[in-house]
């Protein structure tokens, strides 16, 4: 048994080794719960001074009534409470009160079980998240790989496929003028079939081989200065045969009128041309596309608007990627396969454009790109003038 | 500037502000000197040995003198394993490979970064390399064996007092596989532990990076 004078200085020496060391919030409260004073470890954990506080000011109150109040009441008991802390983050701890002469003592804790059980869980969690990314970067380099590897096979097979489609087009195509007189109206039928059919065959192998050229990075561009008359005639005149044999009048807007572009012409073109073939396959007999243009803010904007079923928003988000299953059903009953728009994404984002879709309901679609300011060439006058638009 | 035999000078420049940074849990500054050095171009090999391996036992070496704690030491790890994930995409080509190693630490082991990287190795140098992580069940390793057909396994052991959990996934493996190269490395070897793998045949154990590498380059047994 330590001597009384002793067991002061034991106490003494604990009392202040709470105050000043120890990691456990301790706070002298009056019975009317003012805090009388706080230890270093509850001032450093709340980041404030709280001597003079009411002690329900550190405590994070929800429905439960003043929470301060309830563990003062309860001496010697321990219950769960929330603090509020400096760092911002809410803090729970195991709290007892105990009486001190006039006075209470309350005492705050973490529970280290608690704490060691959590530490040991984010880091299992971690070590999983840190695996499944190792996992996935794995996965992410053996398709790009793969993609690779398709891209190649696509480009090999469909060059090698481009020449007996092209020779079959032709010699159908010669046959159906040389030979039209002598065969059969059957065999004629037959004849128009292989033809038409070889035509389409031509399109896909062409759509598969610009792919292929875009993935593998080779989609270069031949700039040049075309008027925006120029750039629409050729796609106008390649889409007049199926317009007409369906009764699709195809209006042009194009304006400002003259504007002369930057841009790789023959690819822009075959963009234009996509966007004008899908309008009228897409639009009923006799209804009218609309192709025009105008400024759109330092750049410029085409567009194409139809008079079809237009598309969801869903379909919308899909609409300009590769083999998403956006193509649909062709009027003849073929299936498109859909990779127009993807193409013509690629060459309007080598120009450093955007392509833009809407389908504002039961009012078809309008589908068009904008080309930004580096696009446009100065006019014929400005040029004369020495100035640019 | 510290330096250390045979490292890349430019990662010797950084080392001491990488190391200070990963004890202080400077996560940011940590990625700040691994993309530097990235974007520098030194090799992955030299991120893995003169940087994330080196400062790693060192943070073992003072944790060992008690002159870190473990949540600091717990936070190193994190921190690296995060800087790992950062270069990791340079790692993997993505092609096919011809020769394929399942890497696992064993039950009971919550240290994993250094199975990782010997995995991360394995694949720089050509192999399709698997990684169970910390703490791997045998059914699971035996699970990926049976799907992968692996020519070789890796096990990762860093804390000695689990040499018992090592030994039964031995026997496992050896069991369902008899013929199966095996090696096994971690830290836990500098504390002994050879001996107890006398008695199976076909593993080896591998003690330095260099000598895995001879492994994973077909210089090196097995």
């Amino acid at each position: 048994m330590e001597a009384p004078d002793s067991n002061i200085a034991i106490a003494a020496a604990g009392w202040h080794f709470l105050c000043e060391r120890a990691e456990i919030l301790v706070l002298r409260v009056s019975r009317e719960g003012a805090i009388l004073h706080a230890n270093r470890h509850a001032v450093e954990l709340t980041g404030i001074p709280l001597e003079g506080e009411p002690l329900e000011h550190i405590f994070l109150g929800f429905a439960d009534g003043p929470v301060g109040r309830r563990l003062l009441d309860r001496t010697g008991e321990t219950h769960l409470a929330n603090i509020r802390t400096a760092n911002g983050l809410p803090e729970t701890l195991y709290f007892t009160a105990l009486p001190a002469g006039d006075e209470m003592v309350l005492f705050g804790q973490t529970d280290a079980q608690e704490q060691v059980r959590l530490r040991k869980e984010v880091l299992a969690l971690n070590h999983e998240m840190g695996n499944l990314s190792r996992e996935l970067t794995q996965k992410n380099a053996e398709l790009a790989w793969l993609n690779a590897q398709k891209t190649q096979f696509l480009g090999m097979a469909t060059h090698d496929l481009r020449k007996p489609a092209g020779l079959i087009l032709s010699y159908a195509e010669m046959l159906e003028e040389e030979a039209s007189g002598t065969l059969r109206e059957d065999h004629l039928h037959l004849l128009d079939t292989i033809r038409a059919s070889a035509e389409r065959m031509k399109r896909v192998i062409e759509d598969f081989l610009d792919v292929a050229m875009i993935e593998s990075g080779k989609l270069n561009l031949d700039m040049g200065v075309a008027a925006i008359e120029e750039l629409v005639k050729s796609p106008l005149l390649l889409v007049s045969k199926s317009a007409s044999r369906r009764g699709v009048v195809v209006t042009t807007d194009l304006a400002p009128a003259g504007q002369r572009l930057r841009v790789d012409g023959q690819k822009l073109e075959q963009v234009i041309t996509n966007l004008l073939s899908n309008a009228v396959e897409q639009s009923p007999d006799g209804a009218t596309v609309q192709v025009g243009s105008r400024r759109h803010g330092d750049g410029i904007r085409f567009f194409v608007t139809d008079a079809g079923k237009g598309f969801s928003e869903e379909v919308r988000g899909r609409l300009f990627t590769a083999f998403a299953g956006t193509g649909g059903q062709k009027r003849d009953g073929e299936r498109s396969i859909g990779l127009g728009l993807a193409i013509s994404r690629r060459i309007v984002e080598a120009h450093g454009g955007t392509m833009m879709a809407e389908s504002p309901p039961g009012k078809g679609a309008t589908v068009g790109f904008i080309l930004p300011a580096q696009c446009l060439a100065p006019m014929r006058s400005d040029e004369q003038n020495g100035g640019v638009r | 500037m510290s330096e250390q035999p045979g490292s890349d000078p430019r990662v010797d420049s950084v080392y001491d502000r990488y190391l200070a940074s990963l004890l202080e849990g400077e996560r940011t500054e940590c990625t700040s000197v691994v993309e530097g050095l990235r974007a520098g171009e030194v090799p992955l090999r030299s991120l893995y040995v003169d940087l994330f391996q080196r400062a790693l036992y060192q943070v073992g070496d003072l944790w060992e003198q008690n002159r870190v704690s473990v949540a600091t030491e717990h936070l190193a790890t994190a921190i690296t394993e995060r800087m790992v994930a950062l270069v990791e995409p340079g790692v993997f080509g993505g092609e096919a490979r011809r020769r394929v190693i399942v890497v696992a630490c064993v039950a009971d082991e919550y240290h994993q970064l250094g199975g990782r990287m010997a995995a991360d190795l394995f694949e720089l140098h050509g192999w399709r390399a698997y990684f169970l992580g910390a703490n791997t069940p045998h059914s699971s390793l035996l699970d990926l064996i049976e799907k992968t057909k692996p020519d070789l396994v890796g096990l990762s052991l860093s804390i000695y007092f689990n040499l018992p959990s090592l030994l039964a996934a031995l026997d496992a493996v050896r069991a369902a596989h008899p013929d199966l190269p095996i090696i096994v490395g971690g830290q836990a070897f500098r504390w002994g532990g050879e001996e107890s793998l006398r008695r199976y045949e076909g593993v080896t154990l591998v003690k330095t990076v260099d000598d895995l590498e001879r492994i994973a380059t077909g210089h090196g047994s097995p």
